[in-house]
């Protein structure tokens, strides 16, 4: 398995969900697994200023504490709304007012009543209706929210404001097909509505419908040719309909039309990234943050660092972020995070002493009880092949999270390496009983299937019966692919490996497409994929893995045709690690019984 | 009893006051609407039928709120009413500052004070009781507003800017004659100015009803008679916006978070770092806010006046002052268009 970068907490995850709800349907393809859709949620102004605004301030402030001018501005508007009031008790407009003000004090108990009373004065006031709706919508009570704007919708079906509220609200419950219809009404009416408009794109895009998504958006465009955000999402329609070039362009104008916005910023180098534009992407994130402090942009930094070979500049970013984060941050749940992930580069950097003790440090900051801390420091002593370690950690694990069997996962997977497979197969299995999302422990059951038994059908089998949402996902297609190739099904494989665009950066993939050249008997284009893959594999040991399974595949091939060109490969398999491999192992047998013959 | 009952009470037991007004009747249980002002009514000897007049005094009680800062803001709304005096849409004032000496009971004591105050015609109500009465309706409100922007046009010119502009302190008189009232935050460039407190000391969002504020006057920027000149043009703005749909725009469209945190940050800033810091983001943040139209809060509207009062509104009320329309002949001419749609569509109701 992969080490994992911990992500952010559930919580927080939530918090966002009104601009993010967008985003996990996108992480089904890499190219743009990391962006995310923007409306008008952006925090353009952290600094440009004199004194830098940390995220947590904006957010808090986003999330609705009120700053004390903005208290003593809402504290004497209320004062005089409430004057007002006084004045005129039974008055629906100034008790609307009266609501507003509290909305803005962020006292929405009060602010309902208020909304309520001018209701019970004037019972067809629509506009207190709606601001009753609101305050739902801000409660992220939706059902009630909806129930309103339902029974306003009915008895004024031509309202637009209402449809558009109703629309939003489907859009955030993900209920596109309801979205759609409601946007369509108001778009197809009136034209100029390019908000309506917008939104339709996004339920489009939502639907894989690049092609319907990218004419909306121009029709928008056309109405409103310099807003970023419609930019921004035409590049992920342009994205969506395998139009990576035009979807840079897109992002690009997006963030000249609004540099300052860290958002349009990271996702124009998240695709610069993708697309394999590492420096440019790098260039433009150090411009970025030159001018102002970004976390997430930092991160990216950092992993672009890494994919570069520049640890030491990943390393001093990573200590930017966790200096910055020390500051403010007062959820140490973070803290450990940004040790964890630092934990990572050390381990990616090989810098195994550094790991060791990042991955400790994040560790104790949660008490030892975070199931993906645990998780990559038991990577960490398995890969190293400590395992008497890795198993008191797995015991852990299954002692502080019982209920998710995830120690079985790692008890396989240390059965596969003591080539017990047999209980291996059994740990998996019931290891997936629970977590039938876990993708990785279909791809290693899979790969003992495929790699250690031979039974190519079985492990086809495997992958074919995991959830659907994997089929989309780099590893899980990679996985397929291969084990179409060692069945011999160039047909699936090479059909399974048209779901990946060809231009991604993935050594995996990149190697299987080398296998699939050489198993149709291009050997030149196999060899050359090959050695592309092992370009750009991290970490010396993939690279040796990818070699050797480009001198066995290519070995294979010659059996039967060419034995001197079989034996020089499979000997060359052999040679180039002293290390036992799966794919030495095999290059040996190969070899032993073409010497018998 | 509160200090402000005992100058109520004692003003109201005055049988003359400088041998011309009588009768003194306090307005409402608080004495007056405005934060520094005892206000009441009394019946004027000199005028034809005795008719009723409004005598302003300065409340002694907040005398202390600022040092004296609210009684020097007395003094020169008295100076400025005086100075436009006999001008149109300006409130006439019929005597200026005078004293009125008073003798207060303090521990058996009794310690002579003297009240300013200043006296001026009695209007029917103000724009914003009109506003929210029965008598509300389109055509009066566009009237009402040309009114209003005459007035704004005549105190401009005379490079004096009123600062605090809300349909409370315009006063509706007979035949939907409009007056500017309330000069009391107001500034006059015209001369030697009257100097408004030190940043330090001073806010400028501490005074007034902070919901007709414009953006750059809530983020406090280093006061210039341009500023304020602006800002009267987004108060302008919001006035028409509540005169159209009975809501308040800065309840509505200031509330976006994006908004508390620009004002945050610059009024983080020193003060004369404010406007430029401000002119360098607000082109970005006003392309991300949408103004509210006022057809999404008064469905009675048809399109064709409802566009014509956004733009008119949204042009007085953009949120980079720069680009306020400030020219009041195409103001004119838009309310005339406007005020052409809205007969033309009563008519063809009818």
């Amino acid at each position: 398995m992969q080490t994992q970068l911990a992500d952010k907490s559930i919580e927080e995850k939530l918090l966002l969900a009104d601009e993010e709800v967008y985003t996990t349907l996108f992480s089904k393809n890499p190219f743009y697994k990391n962006l995310d859709i923007n409306f008008k949620e952006s925090t353009f102004l952290k600094k440009s200023i004199g004194k830098i605004y940390t995220t947590e301030e904006i957010s808090s402030l986003e999330k609705g504490n009120l700053s004390i001018e903005s208290k003593n501005i809402n504290k004497r508007q209320i004062y005089y709304c409430l004057r007002d009031v006084k004045k005129n008790p039974q008055n629906p407009f100034l008790l609307n007012n009266l609501g507003l003000a509290f909305i803005s004090a962020r006292e929405y108990k009060k602010a309902l009543k208020c909304f309520n009373e001018a209701i019970l004065y004037d019972s067809t006031f629509i506009s207190a209706k709606l601001n009753i709706a609101y305050i739902y919508v801000l409660l992220k009570e939706y059902a009630e929210a909806k129930k309103i704007y339902t029974d306003l919708l009915n008895s004024e079906p031509g309202n637009k404001a209402i449809k558009i509220n109703l629309a939003n609200i489907s859009l955030i419950e993900r209920d596109l097909d309801k979205a759609k219809k409601l946007f369509s009404e108001i778009w197809t009416k009136e034209k100029k509505n390019t908000d309506a408009g917008h939104k339709l794109s996004i339920i489009y895009i939502l639907n894989n419908n690049g092609e319907k998504a990218i004419s909306t958006l121009r029709d928008c465009l056309r109405i409103e040719t310099n807003n970023p955000f419609l930019f921004n999402t035409l590049g992920l329609a342009f994205l969506v309909s395998g139009l990576p070039n035009k979807a840079l362009n897109a992002l690009f104008t997006a963030t000249r039309l609004l540099p300052r916005n860290n958002k349009l910023a990271l996702n124009y180098i998240n695709l610069l990234f993708d697309l394999g534009k590492t420096d440019s992407a790098i260039k433009y994130a150090e411009n970025y943050l030159d001018k102002e402090y970004d976390r997430n942009i930092t991160e990216i930094l950092v992993e672009m660092y890494l994919k570069k070979d520049e640890p030491k500049l990943a390393i001093r970013e990573m200590k930017k972020i966790i200096n910055e984060s020390k500051a403010v941050e007062t959820n140490e749940f973070e803290i450990a995070r940004l040790y964890n992930n630092l934990g990572v580069i050390y381990d990616r950097m090989l810098e195994y002493e550094n790991a060791e003790k990042m991955y400790l440090s994040s560790l104790k900051l949660v008490n030892f009880n975070n199931s993906v801390f645990l998780m990559n420091i038991i990577d960490f002593y398995i890969e190293r092949k400590q395992n008497v370690i890795a198993k008191s950690y797995i015991d852990l694990l299954e002692k502080s999270f019982p209920s998710k069997n995830l120690h079985l996962f790692y008890k396989g997977i240390l059965a596969r390496n003591e080539e017990k497979f047999e209980e291996a197969i059994n740990c998996l299995n019931e290891f997936l009983l629970v977590n039938k999302e876990f993708m990785y422990a279909y791809i290693t059951l899979s790969g003992i299937y495929c790699e250690y038994l031979s039974n190519y059908e079985k492990a086809i089998d495997v992958l074919l019966n995991a959830p659907t949402e994997f089929k989309e996902r780099i590893p899980f297609i990679n996985d397929l692919a291969y084990s179409y190739l060692m069945n011999n099904n160039l047909m699936k494989a090479n059909e399974v490996l048209k779901k990946v665009k060809p231009i991604l950066n993935d050594p995996f993939i990149t190697a299987t497409r080398g296998l699939l050249k050489i198993k149709e008997g291009k050997i030149e284009e196999g060899r050359k994929l090959y050695n592309e893959a092992k370009k750009i594999a991290r970490g010396d040991i993939l690279k040796y893995q990818i070699e050797q399974k480009k001198h066995l595949e290519i070995g294979k091939y010659f059996i039967g045709k060419d034995k001197q060109l079989a034996l020089k490969n499979l000997t060359q398999t052999k040679k180039l690690s002293k290390h036992q491999t799966i794919f030495r192992k095999q290059a040996i047998e190969l070899l032993e019984s073409l010497l018998i013959e | 009893m509160s200090k402000n009952e005992v100058f109520l009470r004692i003003i109201e037991s005055q049988k003359i006051i400088n041998n011309r007004f009588y009768d003194i009747r306090r307005i409402n249980q608080e004495g007056g609407n405005g934060n520094f002002s005892l206000v009441f009514l009394a019946k004027d000897k000199t005028l034809r039928k005795n008719k009723d007049v409004v005598l302003k005094f300065f409340n002694p009680t907040r005398a202390s709120v600022l040092g004296d800062y609210r009684q020097k803001c007395f003094e020169r709304e008295a100076k400025i009413l005086y100075r436009l005096k006999n001008q149109r849409n300006i409130l006439p004032i019929l005597q200026k500052l005078r004293n009125l000496e008073i003798e207060l009971d303090y521990e058996h004591n009794k310690i002579p004070i003297q009240l300013n105050y200043y006296v001026t015609h009695k209007a029917k109500c103000s724009i914003g009781d009109y506003i929210y009465s029965e008598d509300w309706n389109l055509i009066r409100s566009i009237r009402y507003f040309r009114e209003i922007c005459k007035a704004v046009q005549r105190i401009h010119t005379q490079r004096i800017y009123h600062r605090d502009l809300k349909p409370e302190n315009f006063l509706l008189f007979s035949y939907g004659y409009v007056c500017a009232c309330d000069f009391g935050s107001a500034c006059d460039y015209s001369e030697e100015r009257i100097p408004i407190l030190k940043d330090q000391d001073y806010d400028e969002t501490e005074i007034g009803d902070p919901s007709y504020y414009s953006l750059e006057l809530i983020c406090n920027l280093q006061p210039s008679e341009e500023l304020y000149r602006y800002s009267d043009f987004f108060a302008l703005g919001a006035i028409l916006f509540e005169l159209f749909t009975r809501t308040r725009l800065t309840l509505i469209a200031l509330r976006d978070p994006k908004l508390q945190v620009l004002i945050n940050v610059i009024r983080n800033q020193k003060i004369y770092k404010r406007r430029d810091v401000f002119l360098s983001v607000i082109s970005d943040v006003e392309r991300q806010i949408d103004l509210p139209k006022v057809r999404s809060l008064n469905g009675e509207l048809i399109k064709n006046i409802s566009h014509r009062v956004d733009d008119l509104y949204m042009s007085l009320s953009r949120l980079n002052y720069k680009f306020r329309e400030t020219d009041f002949s195409k103001i004119f001419n838009r309310i005339n268009v406007i005020e052409k749609l809205i007969l033309y569509d009563k008519l063809r109701n009818k």
